[in-house]
């Protein structure tokens, strides 16, 4: 047993319990499980970096898998969810007291998470994204007093459930079909027969990417994303935002990848011919993209607005997937990361809002001269917004060039097409922020710094100033981690 | 120090720019000292560098190149030529001027000048980059100081014309980005390299799109032309110009009106031109009807203004249109003349928005006349004789009046113009005189008659003002007597590039 291959979890579920251990024996403040869970969650994001060099290791009789993108996306899911505990640390909404079970939910969920990417039995994979589904939906209820997080939670309730049942009735489909619950075997069994019904292809297929595609609220399944990201408190919602989208994005590239797909020529691989896949998620990205942008326009409320820019930003994610070869996951591993980073930090910024503002649903009029009364967070937010809205020399121009350059690549022209309008109509949407921000109606007074968040929004805007123009090693790391993936 | 000087002469502003952000002035004239003394300095480094420009040789001088993400093949690859260089010492000189000028920003100064030198690092990025990558990079970075500067520290609707800027400018970028995908997987190797790309490559490349096979130059070519022209401004998508020239700060309307339209045109000439040679040859009718129309209708929109500053804007889109006409007809003496109305334009623009600037400053009103037809300002040649003095000199420019910049530039524009296209020169005349109405008409009414309601307020130009009006002024007669010296340097670009769009144009591609 490998036991350093699966450290970091391990050490994830030890801080886990630590976190409600330690708060049963603190009082109103509870600082040791504050400190052990971000202790804990950093020692497990450093222990993922020496199990890049497991190459498609299989542990717990083949039901766990660890390989180059499993752990990247775990390093890129760890830092998210430091800064979902960080944001839960500043956060004047929570009781102090009550923050622990926040802080453990939030462990627990991104242990989930950590196991539902790298599991290879598909039983594994549906308990772990119930676990997950279980303890956002606790911390998304959180606030009880909250009328908005009660309607979210209910919402959410059904949604998941719906999910959940979809998840179950397509990996039933595929066990029925190829009689194995373990993905590899599966995968060899669709690569050896190849005069399976297309029917029953599509429809496992089909439940299974719907699931997915319900949690990350791709188009048809848009419209919850935005509640949840409103209601829930401030931490919760950038967990959900960044987090939980990463997450499935991973998941949807490990369910189309790992499941759906055939060895290509050479050490390629390609979509299973009998599902066409690609095309599909090209579709439902550029609508995706399309009815984010638009809908943000119209927002008025700061999380509800970031909700819909969130979906549009799946959107954007997934163009590599429609792209389907190495450059388009290339591309998705690019896009992932430059999104948790600017998500993240901006997520800072509407924090520190919303405890100067006093309400836990901060309007978009209380950005207004922002940068006037505090100059050092008001320049770093209009960095991340122009990096999520794509301007160079920002990391999030990088992440969006070399998306369209996959889809120039793949011969997709209306889709680059589409690529292109959204950019504009995305601009557009961060513009009206980014002049919010410095304008010179300021009409509050001058914020108290907080150093955690000034802290945390520095370190953040780093990677954004500095890969935006640095960006060969970022890359050549991305291609090393693909080039070593077996298929 | 030589071979580095394209990236000091592009990075100092940035440098200036950074250096004034983080240092904790509060001061003004602090600030203010060090945009000019960082001006200043980049305007040395230029003459430094013309020094060590070698003006008889075709083709890139000092040129840097290094990798920058070699899985790309994006290079860092700076390099300037006999247009180029025009082009970049007009940008550090007028910066430098526009440092001198003493108009007052309400709040945050510092953000303010630090902005000015970020806009003249991207725009001298845009003229030296010679990698496709560097050059959308700049392209699109120059527009984040435009439009803070005009959101923040603009007038009364400055929110709407920023907007709209950003929007138009945005669209125009979006093509560009497809266009310049596009030349990357086309080229074999793949490449942004514009000196790797440049000469005709993709003469017979063509583009699978559905069904349909189309030739890749043609297509191309219009998608950047759409893309870098929407800066230019070209009607009809023009109308970003003249909002902006009201509702942004006086300063930042000299830049963009001298500098920042020129960028297009040579985005037009360096990308354009030097990638898809016989495309250009096939364009050149569309470029040089584009080039009418924008002259004759900014003309005919220049009657209806009673702002001075929206004028000035229609006068500039115009003008620009004289460019545009003068690139797309392949002699050598329109090719000249049009950039040397890049020069000229710029001097003489930039003259006229200074001078408006100094009235705004002691009247704020730009109105010429009043809603009900009577005159705002006028008799300013008795109030203000050394304010009228200048601005004769400004008027008469854009006129176009043998001896000053104006007239050698649009005279070479039209002679080159008369052998191939008869009717677009006569129109063009007519652009002339239509220039010479509104100009005129603008004339008396500000400077000669009887003076007016807000005539009082004018003072006369004082000697702190003079030290950016005067360089100006003597500029414009100096190359309206002797444009010799910037005909002589462009020269031999001009005809190496005009002749591989000829020769290429005639060998034709397949379309």
């Amino acid at each position: 047993m490998p036991w350093n291959a699966i450290l970091p979890e391990l050490i994830l579920l030890a801080t886990a319990f630590a976190a409600i251990l330690l708060a049963l024996f603190e009082g109103e403040r509870p600082w040791f499980s504050s400190v052990a869970s971000l202790a804990g969650l950093a020692l497990s994001v450093l222990m993922v970096f020496p199990t890049f060099d497991h190459n498609h290791t299989q542990v717990f009789s083949n039901a766990y898998f660890i390989g180059p993108v499993t752990q990247y996306f775990k390093v890129i899911i760890g830092i998210s969810a430091i800064g979902a505990v960080a944001l839960c640390l500043i956060s004047e909404e929570l009781k102090a007291k009550e923050r622990a079970e926040l802080l453990a939910l939030t462990l627990l969920a991104t242990w989930g998470i950590f196991i539902s990417i790298s599991a290879s039995h598909l039983l594994l994979f549906f308990l772990s994204v119930e676990l997950v589904s279980v303890a956002s939906l606790v911390a998304v209820a959180f606030l009880r007093k909250d009328r908005h997080s009660s309607e979210a939670a209910i919402k959410l309730f059904v949604h998941s459930g719906l999910s959940l049942v979809f998840l179950g009735f397509g990996i039933v489909l595929l066990f029925g079909i190829t009689k194995s619950f373990f993905v590899f075997e599966i995968r060899d069994y669709f690569s050896a027969n190849a005069g399976l019904d297309h029917a029953l292809l599509w429809l496992a297929f089909g439940f299974i990417f719907a699931s997915l595609a319900m949690k990350i609220a791709v188009f048809p399944f848009h419209f919850l994303k935005s509640d949840v990201l409103q209601g829930s408190a401030i931490p919760v919602s950038a967990f959900f935002a960044v987090t939980m989208t990463v997450s499935t994005v991973a998941l949807l590239l490990k369910v189309c990848i790992q499941i759906f797909s055939q060895k290509g020529a050479g050490s390629t691989w390609v979509a299973l011919p009998a599902i066409d896949w690609p095309s599909l998620i090209a579709i439902l990205a550029a609508a995706t993209m399309t009815v984010g942008n638009l809908n943000a326009l119209f927002q008025k409320n700061l999380k509800r607005y970031f909700g819909f820019i969130t979906v549009a930003q799946v959107g954007n994610l997934l163009l590599g997937l429609s792209v389907a070869n190495v450059s388009g996951l290339g591309a998705i591993l690019i896009s992932c990361f430059a999104f948790m980073v600017v998500c993240l930090g901006f997520y800072f910024v509407i924090q520190i809002v919303g405890n100067h503002a006093k309400k836990g649903q901060p309007e978009l009029e209380d950005l207004n001269g922002f940068v006037w009364m505090a100059p050092f967070e008001g320049v770093l937010a209009g960095v991340f917004l122009l990096s999520f809205a794509g301007l160079p020399p920002l990391l999030g121009f990088v992440s969006q060039f070399y998306s369209l350059g996959a889809v120039v690549e793949s011969k997709q022209y209306w889709l680059a097409v589409v690529v292109g309008v959204n950019w504009v109509i995305g601009l557009y949407c961060f513009l009206g922020l980014v002049h919010r921000i410095f304008s010179q109606t300021s009409s509050s007074t001058e914020f108290e710094p907080n150093w955690g968040a000034r802290a945390a929004i520095a370190l953040l805007a780093m990677p954004t100033i500095i890969l935006g123009v640095v960006w060969q090693p970022f890359l050549a790391f991305v291609n090393s981690a693909l080039a070593r993936v077996i298929w | 120090m030589l071979h580095y000087i394209l990236t000091i002469i592009t990075f100092t502003p940035l440098l200036g720019s950074i250096v004034l952000l983080l240092l904790p002035i509060s001061d003004k004239r602090v600030c203010r000292t060090l945009f000019v003394l960082t001006t200043g300095l980049t305007f040395l480094m230029n003459c430094f560098m013309l020094n060590h420009f070698n003006s008889s040789a075709a083709g890139l001088q000092l040129i840097e190149s290094y990798d920058w993400v070699s899985s790309l093949k994006i290079t860092y690859v700076m390099g300037i030529d006999g247009i180029s260089v025009v082009l970049v010492t007009l940008t550090t000189l007028l910066f430098m001027l526009v440092s001198a000028t003493f108009w007052e920003n309400e709040k945050g100064a510092r953000g303010f000048f630090s902005m000015l030198l970020l806009l003249e690092t991207t725009v001298l990025g845009t003229f030296l980059a010679q990698d496709f990558f560097l050059f959308f990079c700049f392209w699109g970075a120059s527009l984040l100081p435009v439009y803070f500067m005009v959101g923040v520290w603009g007038n009364k609707k400055c929110e709407y014309a920023a907007s709209k800027f950003f929007i138009y400018q945005l669209v125009g970028c979006a093509l560009v980005l497809l266009g310049m995908l596009a030349v990357y997987y086309s080229a074999e190797p793949h490449t942004f390299n514009l000196i790797d790309l440049d000469g005709g490559k993709f003469t017979s490349a063509r583009l699978q799109i559905g069904s349909m096979d189309v030739g890749l130059e043609n297509l191309v070519f219009g998608l950047l032309v759409l893309g870098f022209l929407v800066r230019m401004p070209i009607v009809p998508f023009h109308s970003w110009l003249p909002h902006l020239a009201v509702e942004a700060p006086p300063a930042l309307t000299v830049v963009l009106m001298t500098v920042f339209l020129k960028t297009a045109a040579y985005a037009l000439i360096r990308v354009n031109y030097g990638l898809f040679p016989s495309a250009a040859a096939w364009y050149s009718i569309v470029l040089a009807v584009a080039g009418t129309v924008n002259l004759l209708y900014g003309a005919v929109c220049a009657f209806g203004q009673r702002d001075i500053r929206k004028i000035g804007a229609y006068s500039s889109i115009s003008h620009m249109g004289f460019v545009l006409l003068g690139l797309a007809i392949f002699s050598s003496a329109a090719f000249q003349g049009a950039i040397l109305q890049m020069v000229a334009h710029a001097l003489y623009a930039g003259l006229f928005f200074f001078l408006i600037g100094v009235l705004g400053e002691r009247a704020k009103r730009f109105d010429v006349v009043n809603e009900d037809g009577s005159t705002s300002f006028g008799g300013l040649v008795v109030k203000a004789p050394i304010l009228a003095g200048f601005f004769t000199v400004a008027v008469f420019s854009v006129i176009g009046v043998p001896g000053l910049a104006g007239f050698p530039a649009s005279a070479l524009v039209l002679m080159g113009a008369f052998p191939s296209h008869r009717l677009l020169t006569v129109l063009g005349l007519l652009g002339v005189l239509l220039s010479a109405g509104y100009m005129i008409w603008v004339y008396r009414r500000l400077i000669l008659g009887a003076p007016g309601d807000w005539s009082e307020r004018v003072s006369d130009v004082t000697p702190s003002e003079q030290v950016y009006l005067v360089p100006l002024v003597l500029l414009c007669v100096l190359v309206g007597v002797y444009p010799r010296p910037i005909l002589d340097i462009s020269q031999p670009t001009v005809e190496q590039l005009l002749s591989s769009i000829l020769h290429k144009g005639e060998s034709g591609g397949d379309h």
